[in-house]
């Protein structure tokens, strides 16, 4: 899109909202792979909703990364969601994976949705006002993705024993690398120094394992709670700054992008 | 279920003539079993037809070509789910249970519209699903609003109300398309030229309203030819408006007579594609589906309470 | 003494909708009771009832909304007029606004 001008994709400022945009929207692409095949049609209506506020967010966060810098702000929205190159996409890598089975999906949506919602708590007191009132908002659909992804945590753990294996199967697999949405991005210092970000993401990371740990403890999983010292594993390290599996490369990205990058400039 | 008898001929003859004098059936009525079994043929065949409808189009989710384009598919999908969900209902309330329904369905044993075996190429062909074939079913849907079988009257009404909302977002991709570049507009015509026999077929043969018992049941209210014609006064002017023919050269509207002419569809290939072999792309999604339903038998007794020892 | 919950159509093709609250002794009760305290004015033309202890109702800041769900709805597409022309224009461009000029009925019934 060589007439869009999109503003500098490098300060703190750009790395921090695409970190956020970008989680929302890779784990909203990977929660639209359950409409029309979900395990039952209630649940189909109710994880749907859930894939669409993913993309729906995202949206809204693109818009405040390019902070009326392009005239066409859909194209600008669309040029950052589906025109980069993958090591340009700034979320954590545990996004990317695929959904697996139901258990996989609902062990993650629980550990996404309750970091989301810390994080956006903290971002209701960002200095910068358009970030605050978008979280804020924000905040409050989440509501909805904490109560729905509590629901099947509390019924898979008193399920039967097979429906508990599979989830622990599910949290062994998605804890470690959950620790990767706490990576911080480039030149983070600033923009919490700024205010921008008020709690960086390691901080976050401390508030999040004290919300999480006590459930997953009263669910019999006190083994799977991470060390707070845990490093993250190599295989999910890096993806706030860039580093993707082929997960993101090979099987997200060039689907979502495709036709997107086939007819540069067309209107859709 | 009553424990009067519901082969009766003398009350049968009351009740048709009931239906003729506009009443409407309550799931708690007598029935004969003629209707039960006419009514739950053509609801399953429908919701099953919503969910399979569903399938190629939620293909495309991952496809979007701007993020607008991929929430408001998403939402589409979701209401055609949104519709199985209603008219499942249906056919419950006339003693079929849903997981019957839905199992049979990906057993490949259940019945579903032959629009929704075909495989997709392009974004040529989520326009054409989105706005012609979405269509043709709002044509019939909406002849449904007078069924005789009040709790799927009722349903109808909330489906109908939604599908106006399809209708938008089908005519805007395919207009979008339309005055788009060269491609895309090549992508639109040929999608059209692959969907143009489906969609004559989608209305079924010209079987005379006298002689169709979905009609003399009460089930439709209008035949089939009908609503291939009210889908043609619809849609095919829409399409030229916008500068894309239809591959039919016969094809031609007789203002004296108020009718399309068309060239006969295939009627074997119909028949073909929904009682012979599965297509490919049929297939392809029943395997993928039976596959994900197997493997999270675990967690159909959670999300759905278990079932009940007898079907109520 | 137990609550019941009463629901009622106004027409056959009407939802279920919630009317009222009557006391009874269970549920045989309270569906001869409800004749008379929600419909005796001709209200309706089908009604149920259900256990208050049944009926369950959600917080309803649940269905507060603050972000803009308007692709759902039929207000999140506009503008098909100016959409139209562009396409008309296109097909102008492309040589083939003859197929305009095939008749076509007047008015499209099934437009939705
Ligand atoms: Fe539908
Ligand atoms: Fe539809």
């Amino acid at each position: 899109m060589a007439d869009l001008a999109l503003p500098d994709l490098s300060t703190p400022r750009s790395q921090v909202l695409l970190a956020i945009a970008d989680d929302a929207l890779i784990s909203g692409h990977r929660a639209s792979h359950w409409t029309g095949v979900a395990p039952s049609l209630e649940e189909d209506l109710a994880f749907s909703t859930i894939a669409q506020a993913g993309i729906n967010h995202a949206d809204l966060w693109y818009q405040l990364v390019l902070d009326g810098t392009v005239d066409d702000v859909s194209a600008g929205v669309d040029a950052l969601g589906l025109g980069r190159e993958p090591e340009a996409y700034r979320h954590a890598i545990v996004c990317e994976r695929p959904p697996r089975d139901f258990a996989y999906t609902l062990a993650r949506h629980w550990v996404l949705d309750r970091f989301e919602a810390i994080r956006l708590a903290s971002l209701a007191a960002s200095t910068d006002p358009e970030v605050a009132a978008l979280s804020v908002k924000l905040l409050h659909e989440h509501r909805y993705h904490l109560e729905h992804a509590q629901l099947w945590f509390d019924r898979l753990v008193r399920g039967g024993d097979e429906a508990a294996d599979r989830l622990r199967d599910g949290f062994t697999q998605v804890l470690p690398e959950a620790l990767g949405l706490f990576e911080p991005v480039e030149d983070e210092d600033q923009a919490v120094a700024d205010g921008l970000l008020p709690v960086g993401h390691a901080r976050l990371r401390e508030r999040w394992l004290e919300s999480a740990a006590p459930l997953l403890e009263q669910a019999g999983l006190a083994d799977l709670v991470p060390a707070v010292d845990a490093a993250v594993p190599d295989e999910a390290a890096f993806g706030r700054r860039g580093c993707h599996t082929d997960d993101f490369v090979v099987d997200v990205w060039p689907e979502m992008t495709r036709l997107y990058r086939e007819h540069p400039g067309a209107r859709w | 279920m009553s424990a009067t008898s519901t082969s009766d001929p003398v009350r049968e003859e009351e009740f048709l003539a009931a239906l003729d004098a506009g009443h409407r059936v309550e799931p708690f009525e007598w029935m004969p079993d003629t209707y039960r079994t006419l009514n739950i043929k053509f609801i399953e065949m429908h919701a099953n037809s919503e969910i399979m409808g569903a399938l190629p189009e939620r293909e495309w989710i991952a496809r979007a070509p701007t993020l607008k384009r991929k929430r408001s598919l998403a939402a589409k999908v979701q209401d055609e789910v949104g519709h199985a969900h209603l008219i499942y209902r249906v056919a419950e309330s006339l003693g079929r249970p849903r997981r019957a329904m839905y199992e049979d369905l990906i057993a490949g044993t259940g019945r579903f519209h032959n629009v929704f075996h075909y495989p997709t190429y392009t974004w040529g062909d989520v326009a054409c699903i989105g706005f012609l074939v979405d269509g043709a079913a709002i044509v019939t849907q909406r002849a449904l609003l007078d069924t005789s079988y009040a709790p799927y009257a009722r349903v109808m009404k909330r489906v109908v109300a939604e599908e106006s909302l399809h209708y938008r977002h089908g005519e805007d991709i395919m207009l979008a398309l339309a005055a788009g570049t060269d491609e895309q507009f090549e992508m639109l015509q040929e999608a059209v030229n692959r969907w143009w026999e489906p969609i004559m077929h989608f209305f079924g043969t010209a079987v005379p309203a006298e002689e169709d018992p979905m009609i003399r049941w009460g089930v439709k209210g209008r035949s089939n030819e009908a609503s291939r014609q009210e889908w043609l006064n619809t849609y095919v002017p829409k399409m030229w408006d916008m500068g894309i023919d239809t591959p039919d050269p016969k094809l031609a509207y007789d203002p004296d007579t108020g009718w399309w002419d068309y060239t006969e569809p295939d009627w074997d290939r119909l028949a073909q594609i929904v009682k012979g072999e599965p297509t490919e792309a049929t297939a392809s999604r029943l395997y993928w589906r039976q596959l994900l339903h197997r493997h999270h038998a675990w967690v159909h007794d959670i999300v759905l309470g278990p079932e009940p020892a007898t079907a109520a | 003494m137990a609550t019941f919950e009463v629901f009622g159509r106004r027409k056959w093709d009407a939802p279920m909708e919630h009317v009222g609250i009557l006391h009874a002794p269970d549920a045989e009760a309270a569906l001869v009771l409800a004749r008379e305290t929600h419909f005796r004015h001709d209200e309706g033309v089908e009604y149920a009832v259900c256990p208050s202890e049944h009926f369950h109702t959600q917080d309803p800041t649940l269905l507060e909304r603050q972000v803009d769900i308007s692709y759902r709805l039929q207000s999140g597409y506009s503008g098909f007029r100016d959409k139209r022309e562009a396409a008309r224009q296109a097909a102008d461009a492309r040589g083939r606004s003859d197929l305009r000029e095939r008749p076509v009925p007047r008015r499209h019934g099934g437009e939705v």
